[in-house]
């Protein structure tokens, strides 16, 4: 198989979606392979970098801007901590344009607690 | 919440998206009954993704599935012998997120559509498949080519910042 083979099944093999054998092969390739491991290494990159990008909130964040009523409904938590903090860390690169701080922010969402727990409830397990 | 980021990035306007999002809620509530196949998510994302096109169209008033065109598409992008981006490169400028939303909303819709499901939803290929309703060989070319796409607007849009 020559290279031009092997790049049609670079993105499967970057997404995990071959079977161990091809993957194997594939993984023998780029190790002796300069070009094939070079563009191996920029779709590993992109990759990484759109995963670890705040663009996963996005979505929410455009129609917040345009409903102020769900934007008060999406600062209720949902899921509890992780999910709080990749807020905070979104919210934080969008502050300040992508660099630093993100992780004061994250460490300070981390300690909060995200969950409400009403007076009432409090009462009762006193009471226990 | 992947379906509003989903329906966000197909129209790539919030206000359809949330019209998108809305409606099709309300469709999948009434096709509850007739959900097709083992994975509710993908059938969900599905009837999301189905609703943004008929949004789309009905708001435009014409049919919205851009076939990707060198001549319109590839006219910004430079040659491959262009230039590389290292991925040194790549991280450093996607931290950026509205460059990076920018690049990404440039892609035709076939080809973000399926980078978005995968990338940012982290789908697998028959999840991908069920719910763009194409064929697994489809996603992968689609993804490759959409990749491509995404990695010369990178290239591009960095060589025009750096002026």
């Amino acid at each position: 198989m020559n290279c031009t083979l092997r790049l049609r099944m670079l993105d499967a093999y970057v997404d995990d979606e071959l079977d161990a054998v091809t993957a194997a092969e594939m993984a023998g390739h780029l190790a002796t392979c300069a070009g094939c491991a070079t563009l191996h290494g920029q779709r590993v990159a992109m990759r990484t970098a759109l995963r670890s990008s705040p663009l996963r909130e996005a979505g929410a964040e455009g129609i917040a801007e345009v409903d102020p009523a769900r934007n008060r409904a999406r600062a209720r938590p949902e899921r509890a901590a992780p999910d709080a903090a990749l807020v905070a860390d979104a919210g934080a690169r969008r502050v300040d344009g992508g660099h630093g701080h993100a992780r004061r922010v994250v460490a300070r969402a981390s300690r909060t607690c995200w969950i409400r727990i009403p007076s009432w409830w409090s009462r009762g397990m006193s009471r226990r | 919440m992947p379906r509003i980021n989903l329906a966000r990035w197909i129209t790539r306007d919030a206000g359809m998206a949330k019209d998108a999002v809305q409606d099709g809620c309300l469709r999948a509530f009434r096709a509850f009954d007739r959900m097709q196949g083992p994975n509710a998510r993908a059938w969900f994302l599905a009837v999301i993704r189905n609703t943004c096109i008929d949004v789309l169209r009905e708001q435009r008033g014409h049919a919205t599935d851009e076939a990707y065109d060198d001549d319109v598409h590839g006219m910004e992008a430079p040659p491959e012998s262009g230039g590389t981006l290292t991925p040194e490169d790549i991280v450093a400028r996607a931290s950026d997120a509205e460059w990076l939303r920018g690049c990404i909303d440039a892609l035709p819709r076939e080809y973000r559509e399926v980078v978005v499901l995968r990338e940012l939803e982290e789908l697998s290929y028959k999840e991908i498949s069920a719910i763009v309703d194409i064929p697994i060989g489809t996603v992968m070319s689609r993804l490759s080519r959409g990749r491509d796409l995404l990695q010369q607007r990178m290239l591009f849009a960095h060589k025009v910042s750096r002026r």
